[in-house]
């Protein structure tokens, strides 16, 4: 279909004047009528020939169409159950399916850190994976720990039972990639007299159902309510430090997956800033910051704009005394979890957030923060500045050094 | 009690977003909630202040300072009279504080309209119009050439030409207008909206071949050349000024399409100032309903996962009309959905469909009544309920925007007005 056509679909402005004048539909309910079976239908049969249904792809899951439209459509939810449609019928990809199982992945990584870090760093490696999947050689693999966060949990000594507990799903980066996330978490959440649980280590299936496998994102949506669930039975809060796991267990496993008691999750699970500054808007015992004498600039990711909160962190990073804070209001990083590292969408990723990043570099601060560790990723992958997840400095706010291991 | 914010803005619409404006300025915290994006980015971003005055059978109007007196005398009932011309006036002088600091400047005293082109080759009075399309005004007589791409739609410079040199004509004014049509812009889309032109401009390079284009086009009989507005979204006015330099040649912009680059522009630049200005900000958050409760008012929000309730000490209502839900209706009546508060005309949709005097239309007439400062007034009940509460932009009631040309006008100095009430009213 040539490109004329495709404007005759746009003019149509979904107003129904001609399913109201149309003298058979205004007959028969069997026949959908002019709006129907003209412009609407007309692109359902002819988007595959425009190429348009592989373009789903393209969407990268941020939710910020959502917070723009005046109508409050799910647009995205849309997206993700069309993603997963065109990818069944079509087959799923090898690389998507790696690229959304970070947990399995990490666990398999995990078993000898030092090596598969070494192995996903060489040149050559990275050419293969980006001949043979198509995951770019010029995107940086983000390392694994040697030590997950549930090893030093179990090893170091356990602080006293306090009557106050609260659950922390620390989601697959801070479990595996990036443990001083929940260490500074748990630190932190223990400091405010709360007894920590961890449940067992799992993904929360948001990047499984942003590369099209709805069927396994719920099953993994279904095991974390299996073990998530009794804990809010006890009137337990759970804690998440991601912004993309919190929205997972927020929003995707009623919404998305239709889940039974996903809603009775849903309304016990706090994003880590959210519910330290409920605290310390109480008066909690978290207060009492040291100087921090950074210069930090603040990027909010779109998945914690997404779940209408605020800027809990941002607010938190401004009460420390001596750290200077600025945020940086320029929208998507273009990361989006498994989107950056896709070798067909990896030069976008980075148009996306070109303004950010050229924001940043004018700061030019010694650090940045944010809550998502896939902002992260790229920022620092772009700007070469640091970026943490703000538990960390929150933390070191708080007097904590990073024990040496 | 501990309040969470001082004044809490429901709706981020230019109503709201002034209010939020006004009332950051006057040294509140301030929250501004709302499901998504105002009527805003659909506008051209023109502040019409009054286009046309009740009666006048759809005159254009140009003396705006003297409509507004005529306007006070003759409709009680509007916005404007309600509030009293000083603060109309008011609120026009803290705009043209506030824009240039926006990096999006606004020309215009407020006293007197600008009679601008639009895409179809009309004209459109209006009394504030952004710096990248003041310089339009269809009285200018200079010699003027509207500009057009082969590979843009919605945009027919000769429609335009041909419609602003039939009211010229009628108006007997000199220096005609023309149009010509350039091949597709190299390296874009075969069909681009304005939106993703501007987009497309944004990239320096592509604005290089946009300038080298329009330079061939130049004549010596060109006076100022009209341009679709396109020039850019995020950089404010800087593409514009980089343009008119670089031609030496005076250049305004025509807002065309939908979403609208202007609108779109305003709207994305004063939210950022705001922010930068330490105004709170939450969108993708529908509220469901406000409560006052114990000296403060309860907001209650649907987030993702769960019901929150935010306070604040005042609250500031601008959650549009019936196009922005602000106001819903349903077959035998029109509510306020966030406050339940009273709705002049409320009974409309199942009564018998009569005009409102002078041509107005009763739906858009409808709303909530509202004293001099904005506070609801109380037909029934306790009027302790409302206690700090203020309502601004198209919820209120006695305004025709598409009749009178003052949408934007009175969503700016309603704004304004319950932004200050909030602030310092206890
Ligand atoms: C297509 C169009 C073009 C126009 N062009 C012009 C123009 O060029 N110049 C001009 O002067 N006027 C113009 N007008 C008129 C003018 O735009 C409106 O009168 C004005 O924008 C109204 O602003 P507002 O702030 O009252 O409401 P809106 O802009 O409608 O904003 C309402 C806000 O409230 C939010 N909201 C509503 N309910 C809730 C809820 N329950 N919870 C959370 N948030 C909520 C919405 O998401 C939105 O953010 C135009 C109008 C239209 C429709
Ligand atoms: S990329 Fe983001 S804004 Fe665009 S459609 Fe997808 S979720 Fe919406
Ligand atoms: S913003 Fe919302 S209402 Fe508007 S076109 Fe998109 S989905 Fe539809």
């Amino acid at each position: 279909m040539d490109l004329p056509i495709r404007s005759e679909l746009d003019k149509c402005i979904k107003c129904g004047l001609c399913t109201a004048s149309c003298p058979v539909a205004s007959r028969t309910g069997g026949f959908a009528g002019p709006k129907h079976m003209g412009p609407e239908m007309t692109r359902f049969r002819l988007d595959d020939r425009l190429g348009l249904e592989a373009q789903i792809d393209y969407c990268c899951n941020c939710r910020t169409c959502e917070q723009a439209c005046p109508s409050g459509v799910k647009i995205s939810l849309l997206n993700a159950c069309y993603r997963h449609d065109l990818h069944t019928r079509q087959g799923l990809k090898l690389r998507d399916g790696i690229l959304g199982r970070p947990g399995m992945m990490a666990r398999l990584g995990s078993l000898n850190a030092g090596a598969t870090n070494y192995v996903l760093n060489n040149r050559l490696v990275r050419a293969a994976l980006d001949r043979g999947l198509g995951i770019a050689r010029e995107r940086p693999l983000p390392a694994y720990s040697r030590e997950n966060l549930k090893k030093w949990f179990q090893r170091r000594r356990q602080p006293d039972s306090s009557p106050n507990k609260v659950v922390y799903f620390p989601g697959c980066t801070a479990e595996y990639n990036l443990p001083e996330i929940g260490r500074s978490v748990v630190n932190i959440l223990e400091r405010c007299s709360y007894q920590v649980i961890l449940p067992p280590p799992n993904c929360c299936g948001l990047p499984l159902a942003a590369n099209g496998f709805l069927e396994d994102a719920a099953r993994m949506a279904g095991q974390n309510l299996d073990n998530l669930l009794p804990f809010v039975r006890q009137g337990y809060p759970v804690i998440v430090s991601c912004p993309s796991c919190g929205l997972a267990l927020k929003s995707e496993y009623e919404e998305l997956h239709n889940l039974p008691q996903a809603r009775s999750l849903a309304a016990n699970v706090y994003d880590f800033s959210e519910w330290l500054l409920t605290l310390q808007q109480r008066g909690a015992p978290a207060s009492g910051f040291r100087d921090l004498a950074l210069r930090v600039a603040y990027h909010t990711p779109c998945h914690l704009k997404a779940q209408g909160i605020g800027q809990p962190s941002l607010e938190i990073l401004k009460k420390i005394p001596s750290l200077q804070v600025i945020e940086v209001d320029e929208g998507c990083c273009g990361m989006s979890g498994s989107f950056g590292f896709k070798k067909e969408q990896y030069r976008l990723s980075l148009e996306i957030g070109a303004r950010l990043f050229n924001r940043i570099r004018e700061i030019a601060p010694d650090l940045v923060a944010s809550d998502c560790s896939s902002c992260c990723m790229q920022i620092s992958h772009a700007t070469g500045i640091g970026a943490v997840h703000p538990a960390v400095l929150i933390d070191q706010a708080y007097g904590r050094v990073e024990e040496k291991k | 009690m501990i309040m969470d914010y001082d004044v809490i803005v429901i709706g981020a619409g230019l109503s709201g977003l002034i209010a939020a404006a006004r009332a950051s300025a006057g040294g509140r915290s301030v929250l501004v909630l709302a499901r998504g994006q105002g009527v805003l980015a659909l506008t051209t971003g023109c502040i019409d202040i009054l286009g046309c005055l009740p009666g006048s059978e759809g005159r254009c109007l140009t003396d705006v300072a003297g409509g507004l007196q005529r306007l006070a005398a003759i409709d009680p009932d509007h916005p404007y009279a309600k509030i009293g011309l000083d603060l109309v006036q008011e609120s026009i002088e803290f705009w043209q504080q506030v824009m240039p600091a926006v990096g999006y400047p606004y020309c215009g005293s407020g006293a007197v309209n600008y009679l601008l082109p639009t895409a179809l080759g009309t004209v459109r009075p209006t009394a504030l119009a952004p710096a990248t399309m003041a310089g339009g005004d269809i009285r200018n007589e200079a010699g003027t050439l509207v500009v057009g791409w082969l590979n843009l739609l919605d945009w027919h410079p000769k429609l335009i030409a041909d419609g602003i040199n039939d009211l010229r004509n009628r108006r007997g004014l000199g220096g005609a207008w023309s149009s010509v049509m350039l091949d597709a812009l190299p390296g874009a889309a075969p069909e681009l909206t304005p939106v993703m032109m501007a987009r497309f401009l944004e990239n320096a390079q592509h604005l290089e071949l946009l300038i080298a284009g329009l330079r061939k086009s130049l004549t010596p009989g060109t006076g100022r050349l009209g341009l679709p507005a396109v020039l850019g979204i995020d950089e404010g006015a800087a593409l514009f000024r980089q343009v008119e330099t670089r031609l030496g040649c005076p250049v305004f912009e025509i807002p065309a399409g939908q979403p609208t680059v202007t609108g779109l522009r305003l709207a994305q630049l004063l939210i950022k100032f705001l922010k930068q200005y330490g105004v709170g900000f939450r969108f993708n958050v529908s509220v469901l309903s406000a409560e006052r409760r114990n000296g403060a008012w309860q907001v209650m929000l649907d987030l993702p996962g769960r019901a929150a309730v935010v306070t604040g000490g005042a609250l500031v209502l601008a959650t549009g009309g019936l196009i922005g839900r602000g106001l819903e209706a349903d077959r035998t009546q029109i509510r306020e959905c966030v406050a339940g508060l009273p709705v002049a005309g409320r009974d409309l949709p199942g009564q018998a469909r009569e005009a409102s005097g002078w041509g107005r239309d009763p739906f858009a007439m409808a709303g909530v009544v509202v004293d001099g400062r904005m506070r609801p007034v109380a037909t029934d009940g306790d009027p302790e309920q409302y206690r700090r509460l203020f309502v601004a932009g198209s919820t209120l009631a006695g305004y025709d925007p598409a009749v009178g040309k003052d949408g934007l006008g009175v969503a700016l100095a309603t704004g304004y007005v319950a932004g200050n009430a909030a602030a310092t009213e206890g």
